[in-house]
């Protein structure tokens, strides 16, 4: 699995500006409504099923990353979107540190491999610290998915 | 092997895999101890007390790991890990 098979290119974000968890995780929600890949009437339900999931402890896993993530019957297939924040976002995350990267993760309820296997990806990557370091650089989302694409591909080393 | 060294091996009991919720109990319950504390995966070993390495793990459900921990506390740590495994992270893991 790469990243560019579940991280829907149209909705990236490469300058989140938001003022707390919640409006991080409604703005990527409302970027998945926009481009499809989320029907307007399931939103409300995704960002709220995905901040219960925060309550049973933070995504934020600590390096300035989150994966704020949910199932939810309403997608046929793994989507994600990209996020970042570069004021910082404050995820209540486990080393206690603001949140600058956000990779946000909707799944079909009979598909927990595919979950694992998007996380596996994500830290793959995320434990690169070129990759992290270029990915808060991005000025747009078509550097975004360039990043993503060079790192799906193995030129980050 | 080393004396200050224990292991165990575990099984992925949760229908849903190793997933973030667990994966952080595991992270906050090995962060207790002072010992190094690995888990295995066939060839592959994590840290267990980081994230970003317990999240590359892919654990679904029914895959043999092996707790590995070398240190003062090794014994305690592996009884306390192994217990939570063995529990199946109740009455914790609800997501």
């Amino acid at each position: 699995m790469k990243l560019t098979d579940f991280v829907v290119p149209g909705a990236v974000i490469p300058s989140l500006q938001v003022s707390n968890k919640e409006a991080a995780i409604r703005g990527m929600v409302d970027s998945l409504v926009q481009t499809g890949n989320i029907k307007s009437g399931d939103a409300d339900g995704i960002v709220a099923a995905i901040l219960k999931r925060e309550e049973l402890g933070s995504t934020g896993i600590g390096r300035g990353v989150a994966v704020p993530h949910t199932k939810h019957a309403s997608v046929d297939r793994l989507i994600a979107t990209v996020a970042i924040a570069p004021n910082g976002v404050d995820f209540a995350s486990l080393d206690g540190e603001d949140v600058y990267i956000l990779f946000l993760l909707v799944s079909p309820p009979d598909r927990p491999g595919d979950h694992l296997r998007a996380l596996e990806n994500i830290s793959r990557h995320l434990r690169n610290d070129h990759f992290c370091n270029f990915l808060r650089q991005c000025k747009d989302a078509a550097g975004i998915i360039e990043l993503l694409e060079e790192a799906d591909s193995n030129q980050l080393s | 092997m080393d004396p200050s060294t224990v292991s165990r091996e575990v099984v992925v009991g949760l229908e849903e895999g190793l997933h973030l919720t667990p994966m952080r109990a595991v992270t906050l319950l090995a962060e207790q101890f002072t010992c190094e504390i690995s888990i295995h995966k066939g060839d592959r070993a994590v840290d267990a007390k980081s994230m970003l390495d317990l999240m590359t793990l892919m654990a679904e459900h029914g895959t043999p790991l092996v707790l590995t921990a070398r240190g003062p506390d090794a014994e305690a740590a592996i009884q306390a890990l192994g217990d939570l495994f063995d529990c199946n992270f109740r009455p914790s893991d609800r997501a």
